[in-house]
C-alpha cells in the first residue's frame, strides 16, 4: 500500500475498532446499584474514539488525494525482513524459554539477533558467540543468585 | 520536616544504599549517552533488580538511574551531534558546533555543571513543595481525583503536537487497554476474552517495557545504523570546568528561567525532559539580545537545554509522590515500581511511608553529586562506550526486557505482553502516531473512571456534585482552558501552513 493511504486506513481501522468496542461494552453487566456501571465508561470512550477516528479519516482522505510521499530509501525496504525475523525469534524465545530454560534460549536468541541486526561487514560469528555465552550465563546467575529472581531453569535445572 | 529529613538521611546513608546510587548513576549515564537507549529504558530494565530489595534501597538505585540518564544524553549530543535521549535534543544545537570548533571540553563542562545546577534547583523545589501539596491533596475526594485525571488527560494535546487527532486516539487506546480486567467498584471482569491471565488486566510495567524498549529494538533492526568511528570527537581537554566565572554570572537569569521552565513542565502530567529542553531553548533564543548567534555554538544554548532537562526531574516527582500522577514517562515506570514494593503514591504516602519519601529526596541529592563527579572524571570512558555497536547492545537489552517482564509475576505471559506492546509501538511509530499519549491513557483512564464511579455512588447519581466542588471546578476549568488553548494553537498552525503553501 502506498504511504499516502496509511492515515486513511488507520482511521478506518480505528472507527471499526470503536464500533466493536461500543457493542462489546453493551454486554458488560452493571452489578452495582448505580446508574453508572462497568460498561458506561467503555461506551463513552468508544464514542470519543469514533469521533476522533472520523477526524483522522477526513485528514487521511485529503492526504490520499495529494501526491504520494517521497519513496523511501531502498535500504529501508530491504530491511523489512529484519523486523519480521526479529519478531519471529523474539516470539520463539518467549515460547521456548519455559521449556528449554533461560540460559540456552538466551544464548541462541542473542546469537541469532546479533546476526540479523548486524550489517554484512560487521558479522563476526566468534565475537557474537562469546558475547552470547558470557551474557546469558552472567545474566542468569546475577539475577538468580544476587537479586533473588526466579528464571526458568529448564532442562538444565 | 527536619526530623523526617533526618530519618531519610539515616535510612539512605548506608554503604549498600550509596553503592546502589553510584551503580544507578553509572548505568543511567551509559543508557543516557548511547543513542537509542533512554532513561525510561534504563529504569524499566533495572526495576527487576530491585524486586528482592527493600524499598529504600530500590528507590536509591532508581533515582541514580533517573539523574544519570537525564544528564548522560549531553555527552553524545556534544560529541557526535546525536542526542543520547530526547532530553538532549537542544543540546546538539550549540554543543556540537562548539565541539567542532575545538571547544568540546568547554561544552561538556558547561553541560555537566548546568545539569547539576538544574537538578539541584529542582530538588529544592521538590522538597519544599511536595509536602504541602500532599497535605492539600488529603482533602481530595473521588470527584477531585476525577477532575484532576480529566485535566491531566488534556496534556495529551500538548504531547500530540501537530498530530492532534492521532495523539488523542492513542490516548483513548491507552484507556481502552486499561479497561481490560476487573472493573473498579463492582469487580466485573471486562474484555478478557476468557483469558485467565488477563483478569488482573495488563500490568503497566511489561506494557511500558514493550512500548519504549522492544519497539525501539524493532526500529533499529530495520534501520541498521552503524556509527562510524571518525564521527566521534575524542580529542578534548578540560581545564577546571571549562568556563570562567564571568561567563557563569552572565548566565544567571538564563539558568533560573530554564530551571523554572523545566520544573513547571515536569510538574505537568506526562510531559517531561523531552519537551522542556526544547521549550527552554526556544525561550532563551527568543528573549536573547543576540538570537542570531544561537546555533553557532554559544554557551546560552547549552545552559538552557541542560538546566531545564535536569530540572524536570524534581518537577516530575512532585505529582508522582503527592497525587500518584506521573510527571513524565520515567516517573510512569517509577509508579509501577513503587506499586511492586507495595507503596501507593499519593498524599497518604507522606504519612504512612514518610521515611521512603524523604529517602527519595536524600537519594536525589546524593545521586546529583555522584553524577557531577562521575561525568566530570569519567567522560572519556563514556565517550568510548559510544563505539559499542547497537547490534550487540540491543539484543542484550531485549533479554533484560524479557527478564524484567518475566520477573514481575514469574510468568511468561508478561513477556508476551511486552512483545505485543513492542509490536504495537512499532506499528504506531511507522504510521506516524505519537506513542507517549498511551501511557497517560493507561494510567489516568482508570483514575478517571474510579473517581467518576465512586463519586456517582457517593452522591447517588447526583451529578451536580461534580460541578459544585471548588477544587474539582478549578481542575475542570483548567481542563477546558487547556482544550481551548490547544484548539486555538492548532487552528493558528493550520492557517500558517496554508499561508505558507499559498
Amino acid at each position: 500500500m502506498k504511504k499516502k493511504y496509511w492515515d486513511l486506513a488507520s482511521g478506518i481501522f480505528l472507527l471499526v475498532f470503536s464500533v466493536v468496542l461500543f457493542i462489546g461494552s453493551q454486554s458488560v453487566k452493571t452489578l452495582s446499584v448505580s446508574s453508572v456501571g462497568s460498561g458506561t465508561f467503555p461506551s463513552f470512550i468508544a464514542v470519543l474514539l469514533a469521533i476522533v477516528s472520523i477526524a483522522i479519516i477526513v485528514g487521511g482522505v485529503k492526504k490520499a488525494r495529494g501526491p504520494d510521499e517521497k519513496p523511501t530509501k531502498d535500504a529501508e525496504k530491504q530491511r523489512l525482513w529484519a523486523v519480521f525475523a526479529t519478531f519471529a525469534i523474539m516470539a520463539l524465545y518467549a515460547l521456548l524459554m519455559p521449556v528449554v530454560g533461560f540460559i540456552i534460549t538466551t544464548m541462541v536468541y542473542l546469537f541469532l539477533q546479533m546476526y540479523i541486526m548486524a550489517a554484512k561487514e560487521h558479522q563476526k560469528p566468534i565475537l557474537f558467540g562469546i558475547i552470547s555465552i558470557v551474557t546469558s550465563v552472567s545474566v542468569y546467575y546475577m539475577f538468580v543468585k544476587i537479586f533473588n529472581l526466579m528464571l526458568p531453569a529448564g532442562i538444565l535445572g | 520536616m527536619l526530623t523526617m529529613f533526618a530519618a531519610g538521611l539515616t535510612a539512605v546513608f548506608t554503604i549498600p544504599n550509596i553503592l546502589m546510587i553510584i551503580l544507578g548513576v553509572f548505568v543511567g549515564i551509559v543508557f543516557g549517552c548511547i543513542p537509542g537507549l533512554t532513561t525510561t529504558m534504563a529504569v524499566a530494565l533495572c526495576l527487576p533488580l530491585t524486586f528482592g530489595m527493600n524499598s529504600t534501597v530500590a528507590m536509591s538505585l532508581i533515582m541514580g538511574l533517573y539523574i544519570g540518564g537525564t544528564s548522560g544524553g549531553l555527552i553524545s549530543a556534544i560529541l557526535i551531534n546525536i542526542p543520547g535521549t530526547p532530553a538532549s535534543v537542544a543540546t546538539c544545537f550549540d554543543g556540537h558546533p562548539m565541539a567542532k570548533r575545538g571547544e568540546a571540553g568547554k561544552a561538556l563542562g558547561i553541560g555537566v555543571v548546568y545539569s547539576f545546577i538544574g537538578t539541584a534547583l529542582s530538588i529544592i523545589v521538590l522538597v519544599f513543595l511536595a509536602p504541602p501539596v500532599a497535605e492539600f491533596a488529603l482533602q481530595f475526594g473521588p470527584v477531585e481525583y476525577f477532575a484532576l485525571a480529566v485535566f491531566s488527560l488534556t496534556m495529551i494535546g500538548t504531547l500530540a503536537g501537530k498530530q492532534l487527532a492521532k495523539g488523542i486516539s492513542v490516548g483513548l487506546l491507552g484507556m481502552v487497554i486499561a479497561f481490560v480486567g476487573i472493573a473498579p467498584i463492582d469487580a466485573y471482569s471486562r474484555f478478557t476474552f476468557g483469558i485467565a491471565d488477563l483478569d488482573g488486566g495488563f500490568d503497566i510495567l511489561p506494557a511500558l517495557i514493550g512500548l519504549f524498549a522492544v519497539s525501539e529494538i524493532l526500529n533499529v533492526a530495520e534501520a541498521d545504523t552503524v556509527l562510524k568511528k571518525q564521527n566521534i570527537l575524542m580529542e578534548f581537554k578540560i581545564k577546571g570546568f571549562g568556563f570562567s566565572l564571568k561567563e557563569f554570572i552572565g548566565q544567571t537569569w538564563n539558568m533560573i528561567r530554564s530551571a523554572l521552565i523545566g520544573i513547571g513542565i515536569g510538574i505537568l502530567p506526562g510531559i517531561g525532559a523531552g519537551t522542556s529542553n526544547l521549550v527552554a531553548y526556544g525561550v532563551a533564543k527568543s528573549s536573547s539580545k543576540h538570537p542570531e548567534k544561537f546555533g553557532t555554538g554559544i554557551i546560552d544554548g547549552i545552559v538552557a537545554s541542560e538546566t531545564s532537562n535536569n530540572a524536570t526531574i524534581g518537577g516530575a516527582i512532585i505529582p508522582l509522590l503527592t497525587l500518584g500522577i506521573p510527571g513524565d514517562t520515567v516517573t510512569a515506570i517509577i509508579l509501577g515500581g513503587l506499586m511492586v514494593h507495595g507503596l501507593t503514591p499519593g498524599p497518604l504516602l507522606f504519612i504512612n511511608n514518610g521515611t521512603v519519601v524523604y529517602g527519595i529526596f536524600v537519594s536525589l541529592i546524593i545521586a546529583n553529586i555522584v553524577m557531577l563527579a562521575m561525568e566530570f572524571f569519567g567522560l572519556r570512558v563514556f565517550a568510548k562506550l559510544l563505539r559499542v555497536p547497537k547490534h550487540i547492545l540491543l539484543p542484550i537489552v531485549f533479554v533484560l526486557c524479557a527478564v524484567g517482564a518475566f520477573g514481575l509475576n514469574n510468568r511468561v505471559f508478561d513477556v508476551w505482553v511486552a512483545l505485543g506492546f513492542g509490536v504495537l509501538g512499532y506499528v504506531l511509530t511507522k504510521l506516524k502516531f505519537p506513542t507517549s499519549p498511551m501511557i497517560l491513557g493507561i494510567i489516568l483512564g482508570p483514575m478517571a473512571e474510579t473517581g467518576f464511579r465512586r463519586g456517582a455512588q457517593l452522591y447517588s447519581g447526583d451529578f451536580s456534585q461534580f460541578l459544585t466542588r471548588p477544587i474539582a471546578d478549578i481542575f475542570l476549568v483548567a481542563a477546558v482552558g487547556m482544550i481551548v488553548f490547544i484548539g486555538l494553537g492548532n487552528m493558528r498552525n493550520k492557517k500558517k501552513e496554508e499561508a505558507a503553501k499559498a
